[in-house]
């Protein structure tokens, strides 16, 4: 058995001793073209040499460069977002305040209304004549001195551009505001209310002075 | 020549991943081998050489299924080669089919060391003188060593005709060789 297998192997011996006319380069091309037609290359590429410290590095230029773009586009946003609120406001201010300038000039009304009305001191009912004749040598009190003095006004308000403009009631600033206060500022008293509902003011007390002898 | 397992396993993994590089290298280790065995089997070159890619193609192809357990990668490398040359020439195979099964000899061809005198071209030349069926199993069985199960597969005959062929192609040959027309070493003048 062991000669049988060996006997082969002699003749195989034999055989290489047969001399090979071939070119192994030539030949070799002529089968490179047949492997590339039945058996392609598809996926091998061979990578360029990149070792870990430029990886690291093309990450990190990545990842700042993308940090940088996104806080760039936040920025811009919100520099138009912030520019756009601005505007708008001044629109409001150019507009609004037509209503209010209309509500405050009814403030003069009531100047008007005084100037009109009857002085409380008659010089009829006043007994001394020494002071009848002084109360008539000192100039009256023109209407045009009430005028001078100011009452806040819709242009004199002062508006921020990021306050927000509420609607006023033209009521209420008439009432509460000018007509009240107007009476206490230039120290007229208003006419006692005889209407027989009303309740009568406190009477006060007089002082009795005595003089000495 | 022969490689470590290590190394033909991992040219044959390199192989299988169609690396050119690898490939090539195959290639260029076994052509000489190949292409005698191509040309043992097949007398005109050029038909040897067109069995020598098919049979490296195949290869390459069928790499997958190449097992370093059942045996070496030379030998598998060889048995396909084989086949390759056995397609080329196929349709020119005449066998004589004979239903006698005659017995196996057990005595080789030629003794050892008659062999070692002869030059292989002379014997080639005497091989190739026979019917190209009768040198085809002499070439399978006393040079592959291939068995006649073997034979009768690869070459689709059954085994009695297998020996048959091989019997009548020792036979001619034996006639070849008494006559002299096979020269030894020393008839041409030279020493061993």
């Amino acid at each position: 058995m062991k000669k049988a297998l060996n006997y082969p192997q002699l003749w195989q011996q034999k055989r290489n001793e047969l001399p090979v006319d071939g070119d192994p380069n030539a030949d070799w091309l002529e089968m490179q073209a047949m492997l590339d037609s039945v058996m392609p290359v598809t996926a091998v590429i061979k990578k360029p040499y990149n070792p870990k410290g430029i990886k690291g590095l093309y990450k990190l230029l990545l990842g700042f460069s993308t940090a940088v773009l996104i806080y760039g586009a936040v920025q811009l946003y919100l520099s138009r977002k912030q520019s756009h609120q601005r505007i708008t406001p001044q629109k409001t201010i150019r507009f609004a305040p037509a209503p209010v300038v209309k509500d405050s000039a009814p403030v003069t009304s009531p100047r008007s209304e005084l100037s009109i009305a009857k002085p409380v001191v008659d010089a009829r009912s006043i007994k001394d004549p020494g002071l009848v004749r002084r109360i008539e040598k000192s100039p009256p009190q023109k209407a045009d001195s009430l005028e001078k003095q100011t009452t806040p006004g819709a242009d004199d308000i002062i508006v921020h551009r990021d306050s927000v403009l509420l609607p006023v009631n033209p009521g209420v600033l008439r009432t509460d505001s000018a007509v009240k206060t107007l009476p206490s500022e230039l120290n007229i008293n208003p006419k006692p209310n005889t209407a027989p509902g009303a309740t009568k003011p406190p009477k006060k007390k007089r002082r009795k002075f005595q003089i000495g002898v | 020549m022969k490689l470590t397992k290590k190394q033909s396993g991992d040219l044959v993994k390199a192989c299988i991943n169609n690396d050119r590089i690898a490939q090539q290298a195959l290639y260029k280790l076994y052509y000489a081998d190949m292409l005698r065995v191509c040309n043992s089997y097949l007398p005109d070159k050029e038909a040897a050489r067109e069995a020598f890619n098919s049979g490296f193609l195949k290869v390459f192809q069928g790499m997958k299924n190449f097992d370093p357990e059942k045996g070496g990668l030379g030998g598998w490398i060889r048995k396909i080669m084989i086949a390759a040359a056995i397609d080329v020439c196929r349709k020119e195979l005449k066998f004589n089919h004979v239903a006698i099964d005659l017995p196996e000899e057990d005595e080789p061809f030629l003794s050892p060391e008659a062999l070692e005198k002869l030059y292989f071209e002379d014997l080639v030349q005497h091989i190739r003188a026979l019917p190209y069926a009768t040198q085809t199993v002499f070439n399978l069985s006393v040079i592959d060593g291939f068995s006649h199960k073997e034979i009768g597969e690869q070459l689709n005959i059954s085994e009695g005709t297998s020996r048959w062929h091989l019997s009548e192609a020792k036979k001619l040959l034996r006639g070849l060789l008494e006559t002299g027309n096979g020269l030894t070493k020393e008839g041409r003048g030279e020493k061993k």
